[in-house]
C-alpha cells in the first residue's frame, strides 16, 4: 500500500471510531450535563429577569407620567368642548 | 346544615391520612429521581458536563447527528425542553412575579 492509501485508511478509521464514540455517548444520558444545564439556565434566567425588570421599570413610570399629563390636557379640552356644545345647542327641552 | 358541617369536619383527619398514604410512594419515587437529577452539580461533575458538550459539538460537526433514531431524538427533545423551562422559571424568580412584569 502506498503512502496515500495508508493515510486514507488511517483517516477513515479515525472517522469511523469517532462516529462510533459520539454515537455511544449521545445514546447514554449524561446526567451531570443535565444538572449543570438546569442550574445554569436557572441562574441565567434569574439574571435575565432582573435585568429586564430594571430596564422596563423606569420606562413604565415615564410612560405613566406622560400618560397622566396627556390625560389632563385631554380632559380639559373635552370640558371646553362640552361647555361649547352645551352653550351652542338650541333646544327648547332644557 | 350544622350537622353536615360537623360530619365534614370529622372526616378531615381520615382524608388527610388517605392523602398521606396515597402520596408517600409517589413522593418516594420523586425523591429518588430528584436526588439524582435535581441536585446542583458538584465540582467533580462539571468536567463531565464539558465533555458532554464537546461530544455534542463533534457530533454536529461530523454529521452523526443525522443518525439518531426518532426515539432518541424525541427523548433528547424532551430533555432540552425541560432544561429550557428552567430558564423561564429563573426569569419568573428574577422579575418577581409569575405572569408579566410588575412595573
Amino acid at each position: 500500500m502506498n503512502y496515500y492509501a495508508k493515510r486514507r485508511l488511517k483517516v477513515n478509521q479515525f472517522r469511523q471510531r469517532s462516529i462510533l464514540l459520539n454515537w455511544v455517548t449521545l445514546n447514554q444520558l449524561n446526567f451531570p450535563l443535565f444538572q449543570t444545564a438546569r442550574w445554569s439556565f436557572l441562574l441565567i434566567g434569574m439574571f435575565y429577569g432582573k435585568q429586564r425588570y430594571d430596564y422596563l421599570k423606569p420606562r413604565a413610570e415615564e410612560e405613566r407620567r406622560v400618560e397622566e399629563a396627556e390625560k389632563k390636557i385631554r380632559e380639559e379640552q373635552e370640558k371646553i368642548a362640552k361647555a361649547l356644545a352645551e352653550a351652542s345647542e338650541d333646544t327648547i327641552l332644557k | 346544615m350544622a350537622q353536615a358541617v360537623q360530619k365534614l369536619v370529622a372526616k378531615v383527619p381520615t382524608l388527610i391520612g388517605a392523602a398521606a398514604t396515597y402520596s408517600k410512594p409517589r413522593l418516594a419515587t420523586f425523591w429518588h429521581y430528584a436526588k439524582v437529577e435535581l441536585v446542583p452539580p458538584s465540582p467533580a461533575e462539571i468536567p463531565q458536563a464539558i465533555i458532554g458538550i464537546k461530544n455534542i459539538v463533534t457530533g454536529v460537526n461530523s454529521g452523526r447527528l443525522g443518525q439518531t433514531t426518532v426515539k432518541d431524538a424525541f427523548r433528547n427533545g424532551l430533555v432540552c425542553t425541560e432544561v429550557m423551562m428552567w430558564f423561564y422559571i429563573g426569569e419568573c424568580i428574577g422579575k418577581g412575579g409569575i405572569v408579566g412584569y410588575a412595573v
